[in-house]
């Protein structure tokens, strides 16, 4: 099996939740990581910590202009949003998401709007499955792990900084690594920087 | 399934052996026969609604006990955490340090790889020795102060100024770091592990390394769901007072 897109859930109703996890199982692509109620502390980020591909909340848990910021938070990190929508919920609210789950339908529908947001996601997840580096992503390695700093990687190969971090963090996504540690211990069992060159 | 006081304890763990080192840190043995909850929480002095909290909330991820919370005081929980620590810095890290440190004498890989991985383990250990240290000398102190001061109504300037320094919202934040390292270990192990004959070593490990992770996630959840919030609670109460 492939890669399981991260979902997570905000809604205070535990019979909600429930339900909505029972739908998600039956779909082997998706899986939900973590539920909220929606009054948690640092939602934001305790949500971003799970790094999930699509957050599904009720927007009720929100008053409306919490609504609008925690939305705008949420969007620039790349990842789907999900309304969860009922009888009573407004129009207006609703056009804030790019899909809803409306809690009125039925089993199918629900299950189709759940692949429509899966398939759009997998052209996504196709383009990062290449997990192996290229060659300007080891030399960045390399330096990351000899200890320079992202200002000094940029300024020695010509490039800005903000270039240098997206290369850092594609090189973490594609192999799954996150701490300088673990990024050092895959460099050198794979000969990308040499024993004598780290501490 | 909710665990709840009539029920025979061997039943319990029939149903989920995972617990099995929950009870032995209430200090309770193997050979209970067919006693309830109730009973052996009476014989051992042990709060029994402290007790099946603890117990519901390792079994069942979706629990959360709002209405218990007050029931117990944080002080308890403090001790149940405490020896929850022992547990890992005690038996879990040295059994995984045992393992990796006689991979030269099991498998035919590089010396190089070998010392690497050790040494990364012993980075991971060192961080978690450190995070343990600073929860049991400045975290719990601070929540077995606070609880005092909430119940005696007499507030000591010192519990105000470390409400003031360090509120227990930052804390949570803190258990990142460690867990991203043990993911990055197992990662390694898995993804990237050089050719080796005979990888059954490496197995060990890995199984060793997911129930410690396993464990610590557990134990990170009762710090979020139970005493994160009775210390929010009693924070408020403390600046209520003052007031």
């Amino acid at each position: 099996m492939g890669y399981r897109q991260k979902i997570v859930l905000v809604e205070p109703a535990y019979l909600i939740r429930a339900g909505l996890r029972k739908i998600i199982s039956e779909l082997p692509g998706m899986s939900v990581v973590e539920t909220f109620e929606g009054n948690e502390i640092r939602l934001i980020d305790k949500i971003l910590s799970k790094t999930p591909d699509v957050v599904i909340i009720n927007p009720d848990v929100f008053k409306k202009n919490e609504l609008i910021s925690f939305i705008n938070k949420l969007n620039n990190e790349n990842l789907v949003l999900v309304g969860l929508t009922g009888r009573h919920t407004s129009f207006g609210c609703k056009s804030h998401f790019r899909y809803c789950l409306d809690s009125g339908e039925s089993k199918y529908d629900l299950l189709e709007v759940l692949k429509k947001i899966n398939r759009s996601l997998q052209t996504k997840n196709i383009e990062s499955e290449n997990t192996s580096l290229t060659q300007r992503e080891k030399i960045i390695l390399n330096r990351v792990v000899r200890g320079q700093t992202t200002q000094e990687i940029a300024d020695s190969l010509f490039l800005s900084v903000h270039t240098v971090n997206t290369h850092r963090k594609n090189i973490s996504n594609k192999l799954g690594i996150k701490t300088l540690s673990g990024l050092t211990v895959y460099a050198l069992m794979n000969k990308i920087v040499g024993m004598d060159e780290v501490e | 399934m909710l665990i709840q006081k009539e029920m025979k304890l061997a039943d319990v763990i029939h149903h989920d052996h995972f617990l099995i080192p929950v009870i032995n840190r209430f200090g309770i043995h193997l050979g209970f026969g067919d006693k309830t909850i109730d009973e052996l929480c009476r014989e051992n002095d042990i709060n029994t609604i402290f007790f099946l909290t603890i117990l519901n909330a390792y079994h069942d991820h979706e629990y959360f006990p709002k209405k218990h919370l007050q029931s117990f005081p944080a002080s308890l929980l403090v001790n149940y955490l405490l020896k929850s620590h022992q547990y890992y810095l005690d038996e879990k890290v040295p059994e995984i340090e045992k393992l990796i440190v006689s991979l030269p004498d099991e498998t035919d890989m590089d010396n190089g790889t070998l010392t690497l991985l050790e040494n990364f383990f012993s980075e991971y250990k060192q961080e978690l020795i450190n995070h343990i240290r600073r929860e049991e000398d400045l975290v719990y102190p601070y929540i077995v102060e606070m609880e005092k001061a909430v119940s005696s109504g007499v507030i000591p300037d010192s519990v105000f100024k470390q409400m003031a320094d360090y509120s227990i919202t930052d804390y949570e934040a803190e258990h990142e770091n460690v867990e991203e390292k043990l993911f990055d270990l197992k990662n390694i192990i898995i993804k990237y592990l050089p050719e080796t004959k005979d990888d059954r070593p490496f197995f060990k490990i890995l199984k060793e390394l997911f129930a410690l992770e396993n464990d610590l996630n557990d134990h990170s959840r009762i710090e979020d769901l139970i005493l994160v919030p009775k210390v929010e609670a009693m924070e408020r109460k403390l600046k209520s007072m003052k007031r």
